[in-house]
């Protein structure tokens, strides 16, 4: 597995298991704040704020993870020598396949030159 | 990123006047913004009544609930600092919604100007809270009550003040990123429409077709419950300076 793939399989990854987490620990703060609120309705205004700045804090963990995974993708300080190296790559296999062609065009008309019977591959 | 940055009408308008000397996109929203919010606020103040209009009831509606939510979550002192927080949820709730116009990206996609802003609330608090207790009693406030465990407390207390206006500005700048890179690729999936081939691939462009109207609505809520969620950061980051030690 190259830098690039590598990089695209643990920003999914890496979001997939912070979400496990923040998932549960959002479920539990929303759980006991329901709670709260019906065992004591005329507080539901105070805890409904308390509890959207709670529930920020444990989305900011998650947060964390999916600007690291949008780094990884779009901002790899790694993977920009690796993007470098598979244009090069390329590059270098075409020209590769551009003297392969020249030399089996090379070697087409020498064969060509010496058996007539040939001339009719073309 | 540069994946978000298409062809935009403000920053067409801005070459073609001020040739010569380039603004970023996100800047000139933000510009855009101010002069809304500047402009919407000289109109209701132009004539103040004791019935309001309809205009100068949006704003007062707006302003108390800001007022108590800060005397809710900052106490007592906190309607002090109001200006400073209805600018701030102004001002992001205009620039998270703005992006959810076509051909505008919101300010709030950059890290530079989430971060300016944090840094605003986090100096703040760190000004007010040494006002409150002068130097020595923030030092000493620094330092933790128990005086053995003053290295501990140096480094969590330090910590604490650079990670405040961090996840501030990461929280902000991931959501609306967030959203708007998943409006871009359900977008993206669209045009698919016009240049698959098969009857399969073209019947799959109604998955994007029927999820980005409710992406946009998405957009909207998560937009306000930002702003929201900022402001009330911020009051409960200076309200924690006039807390009883």
């Amino acid at each position: 597995m190259d830098l690039l793939t590598a990089s695209v399989v643990v920003a999914s990854v890496s979001m997939a298991i912070a979400t496990i987490g923040t998932g549960i620990g959002q479920g539990m703060a929303v759980n006991g704040a329901m709670q709260g609120i019906s065992r004591q309705p005329e507080a539901a205004g105070t805890i409904g704020t308390n509890l959207i700045i709670g529930l920020a804090f444990i989305e900011s963990l998650a947060i964390y993870a999916l600007v690291v995974a949008l780094l990884l993708l779009f901002a790899d300080p790694f993977a920009t020598g690796a993007k470098e190296q598979v244009e090069m790559q390329n590059k270098v296999s075409v020209l590769k396949m551009k003297v392969e062609e020249l030399q089996l065009q090379g070697q087409l008309d020498t064969m060509q030159k010496s058996m007539p019977a040939a001339a009719a591959i073309k | 990123m540069e994946v978000l940055e298409g062809p935009n009408i403000l920053a067409a308008l801005w070459s073609h006047w001020f040739p010569g000397f380039p603004v970023p996109v996100v800047l000139l929203t933000a510009w855009l913004i101010m002069g809304f919010l500047i402009v919407v606020a000289l109109l209701a103040m132009r004539r103040v009544a004791l019935e309001p209009g309809r205009l100068q009831n949006a704003l007062e509606t707006a302003l108390e609930y800001v007022v108590g939510l800060s005397r809710q979550i900052a106490g007592p002192e906190g309607p002090r600092f109001v200006p400073l927080f209805a600018t701030l949820f102004l001002f992001i709730l205009c620039s998270n919604l703005i992006g959810l116009i076509p051909g505008f990206v919101s300010p709030t996609t950059n890290l530079n100007i989430n971060a300016a802003m944090a840094l605003i609330v986090a100096g703040t608090a760190e000004f007010v809270h040494i006002r409150q207790l002068g130097v020595a009693g923030y030092g000493k406030h620094f330092c933790g009550p128990p005086y053995w465990l003053a290295p501990m407390f140096i480094i969590i207390r330090g910590m604490e003040v650079f990670t405040r206006p961090l996840s501030l500005t990461m929280r902000l700048f991931g959501n609306m990123l967030a959203k708007e890179i998943m409006l871009g690729v359900l977008a993206y999936l669209l045009t698919l429409f016009f240049f698959s081939h098969g009857i399969i691939f073209k019947l799959l462009a109604i998955v994007p077709f029927l999820l980005r109207p409710g992406i946009l609505l998405l957009g909207v809520l998560v937009g306000f419950v930002q702003a929201l969620v900022f402001t009330a950061l911020a009051m409960s980051y200076i309200g924690t300076a006039f807390e009883k030690h």
